[in-house]
């Protein structure tokens, strides 16, 4: 089935040295991107993720590491998935903008 | 492409049958499919044999390698690809950031080996690389393992990383916490890691100012902050003394009753941050002549991945009896901290 090429792709990044996304953190980094300003190679790559199983924390050695939170609406509601950065396209990581709240 | 081989096996076989890739590509990821299985067998192998290490250099006393370590600094030239272009000279460097890297790093592992006879984040006498300049405008520094990475920052909320020397003692300890209790990085090991990390940070930067525990300012990454995190307050991202306060960017619990698992380290760090905190004022003078002792024995003893804190703190409780017989007020202290933190 070819996906929505309008729907919408909610990134977040998290963690960080600096605590990014904590629940008393005032750094916050989010963005949001179309499916279709995602290159074919990318959009294959983050459905790979998506069908992945989760991957044990235990086999990252990254200490003080961004973690991405991708989010995509399907037509069975939205689905998250929560991945380090170096598995995250280029694309995706610009999407998202630093800020103090 | 992924530059460390963690992406799941049977994602690397689809995307190797993948005709959007090239040809060339596509036999990339066919042959990191045959190279992961060997890959992650040697993962387990290295940690393994790391920690054995760990445990026979402790016990048998092995002298280690005489001379500082090799202190090598890269430049990334605001891409990702580690470890970059290595810089011939650092230390003479036109760029004040390869220089202080270098120069900042090269101090860390003076501190580590004066005051704590550590030779190198391995006590093997282990290079110690430095990638500089990552990314565009990344607001961040890590280590990913074997290395240290420092971003330049956006300017705005944050400088160079590489401009608090505690961040660079940050990122190398968490080396040694890998070489050493070898702690996970979720729920209380994952906030002890990070603790570990942040006393040895503040340790380095009261040793390089020559201060004692009064005049420390006990905060974490306060000269990484920018322009506009200053002009809102904030003074740093974590503040031992007083974790919850709102001049940090990130504040944190200060009582074990406040922990949850699934906190992110740096979160949960609040609470050993604050009890080394109470500890070294207890006790007085300089915070790594006794209550750092006891801190860095902890750490470098039996390997414990899976840390709770209350196990720290007692490991520490007896390291100080142990380590300072004829000065009871130094246990006494470190129970006294622990107790306040509720544990």
């Amino acid at each position: 089935m070819d996906a929505d090429l309008s729907a919408l792709i909610q990134v977040e990044r998290f963690g960080g040295l600096a605590g990014f996304g904590g629940s008393l953190s005032h750094l916050r980094s989010r963005g949001t991107l179309k499916l279709d300003a995602l290159s074919p190679r990318d959009r294959k790559t983050i459905d790979g993720l998506f069908q992945a199983p989760p991957i044990p924390k235990a086999l990252f050695l990254e200490r003080d590491a961004f973690r991405y939170r991708i989010t995509r609406e399907t037509p069975a509601g939205s689905q998250s998935i929560e991945v380090p950065e170096q598995m995250v396209p280029e694309t995706l990581r610009s999407s998202v903008r630093d800020e103090l709240i | 492409m992924c530059e460390c081989c963690i992406i799941p096996p049977d994602v690397l076989e689809r995307l190797s049958q993948d005709t959007n890739f090239s040809e060339e590509e596509r036999k990339v990821l066919s042959d990191m499919v045959k190279f992961e299985k060997e890959w992650r067998k040697l993962r387990v192998a290295r940690t393994r044999t790391m920690r054995s290490a760990a445990n026979f250099l402790t016990t048998m006393e092995v002298a280690a390698p005489p001379g500082p370590p090799t202190v090598s600094v890269f430049n990334c030239r605001q891409q990702t690809t580690l470890p970059g272009v290595l810089i011939p000279k650092p230390d003479t460097s036109s760029d004040s950031t390869a220089k202080r890297a270098f120069e900042q790093t090269t101090e860390v592992a003076s501190f580590y080996k004066s005051v704590f006879g550590r030779s190198s984040i391995d006590n093997r006498g282990m290079s110690l690389n430095s990638s500089i300049h990552y990314g565009v405008k990344y607001n961040n520094a890590f280590w990913n393992g074997t290395q240290m990475t420092y971003g330049d920052g956006d300017g705005s909320i944050f400088v160079d990383f590489t401009a608090s020397n505690d961040v660079i003692a940050h990122e190398l300890t968490h080396g040694v916490t890998q070489y050493t209790l070898g702690l996970n990085y979720t729920n209380q090991a994952g906030g002890l890691n990070e603790s570990m990390s942040d006393v040895f940070g503040t340790l380095f930067r009261q040793w390089s100012a020559g201060q004692d525990v009064n005049k420390a300012d006990w905060l974490i990454g306060s000269d990484i902050m920018g322009p506009a995190a200053k002009n809102r307050g904030f003074k740093c991202l974590r503040d031992m003394a007083n974790p919850a306060s709102n001049h940090c960017l990130a504040p944190q619990p200060m009582k074990f009753s406040q922990y949850r698992d699934g906190m992110d380290p740096h979160e949960s760090s609040g609470i050993p941050n604050h009890a080394f905190y109470l500890a070294a004022m207890a006790v007085g003078g300089k915070s790594w002549e006794k209550v750092g002792k006891v801190w860095y024995q902890a750490m470098v003893g039996t390997p414990s991945p899976s840390m709770k804190m209350s196990t720290f703190a007692n490991r520490t409780r007896t390291l100080a009896g142990t380590l300072f017989p004829s000065e009871p007020a130094v246990k006494s202290a470190i129970d006294t901290a622990w107790k306040k933190v509720e544990l």
